[in-house]
């Protein structure tokens, strides 16, 4: 998870099963970019915390609160959670995507986040970047013109 | 340069295998078996895609066999799958199946010498980690 603030671009790249979350606090011009991996942090020891959704983003969360940002006037965008393998008969085994995306969605939703754009699912990688002088979030893919969201 | 790694996936309980493709040595195959050769992996048709992933699998396949001779164990494999992405990409699932026990995988390195000439491959492989030590035992490695 990278923060900063006024000016500068923060990119995370190869986010195929992976979820990019962009926080952004237009009026401090406060951004952070967090990549989370899997959904739920199942030992307690594991001092991992960014890679796992619930405690990356209440670990994000946390400090983009310390920095000065208000839940009221956040932007947050999502992109990511694809299905990069279709494996026939095994649901549970392709679909760790869609279960970051879902448990991303209700962490945000339960924190009092609303997600202002999305990109997720299908089944190519993305690159998302964010730029904390403008707010602007690009997703680019393989292939395809880029996305703003 | 990047390359395109064209990934094929074997899913055992116990694990996963993941070979990558060198583009040059996909398009040696094709040449002998379909008579075309692809300039890049997002260019494959459907017909090269099918090709690919029991190309993948015949290789996984030979691979394990030779392993599970020299280990002493039964491995069985499921249904093959592949993918053309970025390589980080590709590697988040495996690494989100078994990224709560361990972070370290099996990398081989998978050279094919064809007519004389050798091709650099990759062979992946993430067992879940009670049969990483065992086969490490195995191999007389503690």
């Amino acid at each position: 998870m990278k923060l900063t603030r006024g000016q500068g671009e923060i990119i995370t790249y190869a986010l195929g099963s992976c979820i990019g979350i962009a926080f952004y606090d237009p009026v401090l011009k406060l951004g952070a970019l967090l990549h989370i991996m899997l959904p739920v942090r199942q030992n307690k020891d594991d001092p991992n915390l960014l890679k796992y959704a619930d405690t990356g983003l209440a670990e994000t969360i946390r400090k983009m609160t310390a920095f000065g940002m208000l839940k009221s006037r956040a932007i947050v965008k999502i992109a990511g959670g694809a299905k990069m393998f279709s494996i026939s008969g095994n649901a549970s085994f392709g679909n760790i995507g869609e279960r970051n995306a879902q448990t991303v969605r209700e962490i945000l939703k339960k924190e009092g986040f609303r997600i202002a754009a999305e990109d997720c699912g299908a089944n190519y990688a993305r690159t998302m970047s964010l730029d904390v002088a403008t707010g602007d979030v690009v997703i680019r893919i393989s292939g395809r013109p880029e996305k703003h969201l | 340069m990047r390359i395109r790694d064209y990934g094929e996936m074997n899913l055992q309980d116990l694990g996963l295998m993941l070979f990558l493709f060198n583009l040059e040595f996909a398009n040696t195959i094709f040449e002998k078996m379909m008579g075309i050769t692809y300039p890049s992996f997002e260019q494959f048709d459907d017909m090269t895609h099918s090709a690919i992933t029991e190309i993948g699998n015949i290789i996984i396949c030979s691979y394990v066999n030779a392993f599970t001779e020299l280990v002493n164990l039964n491995i069985s494999l499921s249904v093959p799958s592949s993918a053309v992405s970025m390589l980080g990409a590709i590697l988040t699932v495996p690494i989100a199946e078994y990224g709560y026990e361990t972070d370290k995988l099996m990398y081989c390195i998978a050279d094919f010498v064809i007519d004389g000439k050798t091709y650099n491959n990759w062979l992946l492989m993430l067992p879940d980690i009670a049969s990483l030590n065992n086969i490490l035992k195995k191999l007389g490695v503690e």
